[in-house]
């Protein structure tokens, strides 16, 4: 049967099994292979083919290896390879470990200087490390310094990177843009208060799009102009995500923002554009 | 092409709606709902699916003999969906015999049956539904199991009854691959619900590998949303044959095949 919702773009991508009119940029992903899962499509060529197949214009990225080794020596040169190798498809994110953290500040330099980079990424419940405590402050003063972005894992149930301390954050630095990274998943009530709270705060739908209403209730609550596209690829399809957005309760203009124009917004606004 | 969803629940949650990341964690979120038979109808028309096979909410919240009756109501007269029963050991439980899954299953709105082990505290084994279980099997009932607490019980009942019909619904949005290949390649009767599938090309994946008749489109909606499930579907680079069977023919071969 032919669906109630009246979008083009939902007419558009049942009819080529992709959107063909409106670009997408995803500002939430990984690259190469990962412990838990098999992961079909993962490296860069195949990603990159991937991203001309569903017409994704670029991806903002962190891979893998960066997030979870510590190569002394090569700190973030997985992403820093690819954002050499692919300039006009992926944007990368300086990962950032505070466990390491005086390693991780030598270099963090390159989040700003190079056009390639868009910011930091954190994930503070996998390093151990509270978002609010010493081990990020030298990096997020950084970030507001230069007005970067921050791409910061939040969980709504988990230690270090709950709603709460992603607030913490938000209340001292204005200048920086920061990511609520899948949206605290168990709290996303809380991570629309804090975005509601913060002009520099955006949603990410990584994840938690997948939720019955999830879309809709981020729209409602702080505006489409502050929900992006994420999806962990190569974690997850990009259809998914795609889908949830096409197939929830918001107009075609809510769509694009989410889409493109969001992220256009924030790379301007880093001056990386 | 028919789209048939082949798990999506009625029913609110007793507070937030408890939602599998993947096997042994699960993420309590507020999703949107629905209250009843008409709401869930109203979401399918949006979104182009023509037809449901629905389980309720108080079959895990309340009891399975509770949310048993209350999906036999909110299914009655409504042609686009089919119910599905929650089962118990009859050894413990009386009304989940033998003879009285006969009684039920004559009903042809009734298509599928599903357990709970853990919640519901029993062993999902010979021993314990021995006698279900081969009914259910000789008779064909499609059986909807979720890893949700692990998947030791679903890899153990079919060790003991290999040509089951078990459906793996509600698994989680990390790639199950590890899991699914070695149950689809050992077990003929195995079939994945399509809700949580998320891999990326992994509809591809797995038909290369297993054929296009294993997979059936689910949304396991509320958990899920139904748009991304419509969009992997959609999206899916496989034959129109391939994607017909997945969005419909599969799961009306099951239906057809239930003996009552």
């Amino acid at each position: 049967m032919k669906p109630g919702n009246k979008s083009a773009y939902l007419a558009e991508f049942l009819r080529y099994g992709r959107l063909k009119n409106i670009k997408i940029i995803d500002a939430h992903t990984h690259m190469g292979s990962v412990y838990g899962c098999r992961l079909p499509v993962s490296d860069a060529e195949a990603c990159m083919k991937l991203l001309d197949e569903e017409n994704i214009e670029s991806i903002w990225c962190s891979a893998h290896a960066d997030l979870f080794h510590i190569d002394g020596d090569r700190i973030n040169g997985e992403t820093k390879a690819l954002v050499r190798k692919y300039p006009a498809r992926v944007k990368g994110y300086y990962a950032f470990n505070p466990n390491r953290k005086e390693a991780y500040l030598r270099g963090i330099g390159e989040a700003a200087e190079n056009k390639g980079f868009v910011g930091l990424k954190f994930l503070p419940n996998y390093h151990n490390s509270a978002l609010d405590g010493e081990g990020y402050a030298e990096a997020l003063d950084f970030a507001d310094k230069r007005g970067l972005l921050v791409l910061c894992h939040t969980w709504g149930d988990k230690p270090h990177n709950s709603v709460k301390e992603a607030v913490g954050v938000l209340k001292r630095h204005k200048n920086l843009v920061f990511i609520l990274g899948h949206s605290a998943p168990g709290d996303l009530d809380g991570a629309i208060a804090a975005a509601r709270a913060h002009e520099n705060a955006y949603l990410d739908l990584c994840d938690i799009h997948r939720h019955a209403g999830t879309v809709e209730k981020m729209v409602r609550g702080v505006g489409a102009e502050r929900v992006l596209f994420g999806t962990d690829m190569p974690w997850y399809d990009p259809n998914y995500c795609i889908g949830s957005v096409l197939g929830a309760r918001i107009t075609d203009a809510d769509r694009e923002k989410i889409f493109y124009k969001n992220a256009i917004g924030i790379l301007k606004r880093i001056g990386k554009i | 092409m028919r789209l048939i969803d082949c798990s999506a629940c009625i029913g609110y949650g007793g507070v937030n709606r408890r939602i599998v990341n993947h096997e042994n964690y699960t993420v309590t979120e507020r999703v949107d709902e629905p209250k009843d038979a008409g709401a869930l109808l109203a979401e399918m028309d949006f979104c182009g699916i023509d037809a449901a096979v629905v389980y309720h909410q108080a079959m895990l919240d309340v009891s399975p003999a509770y949310g048993n009756d209350l999906i036999l109501k909110e299914t009655a007269g409504r042609e686009r969906l089919y119910a599905s029963v929650a089962l118990l050991p009859p050894v413990s439980d009386e009304g989940f015999g033998v003879p009285d899954l006969r009684r039920v299953f004559s009903d042809k709105k009734v298509v599928a049956a599903r357990m709970y082990p853990k919640i519901n505290r029993f062993m999902l084994n010979r021993v314990t539904v021995g006698e279900v279980l081969e009914y259910m099997t000789e008779a064909r009932i499609p059986l909807f199991l979720s890893p949700s607490d692990g998947w030791e019980d679903i890899f153990g009942v079919l060790k003991e009854f290999p040509d089951l019909t078990a459906v793996i619904t509600n698994y989680g949005l990390w790639g199950s691959d590890r899991y699914f290949y070695p149950l689809a390649r050992a077990y003929k009767n195995v079939h994945i619900d399509t809700g949580d599938f998320q891999e990326i090309r992994g509809v591809e994946a797995f038909v290369r590998q297993f054929g296009s008749g294993r997979l059936l489109f689910g949304t396991n909606y509320p958990m899920d949303n139904m748009g991304g499930p419509v969009a992997v579907l959609a999206g899916a680079r496989i034959s129109e044959a391939d994607r017909e069977n997945i969005a419909c023919k599969n799961i009306e071969r099951l239906i057809a095949e239930v003996k009552r």
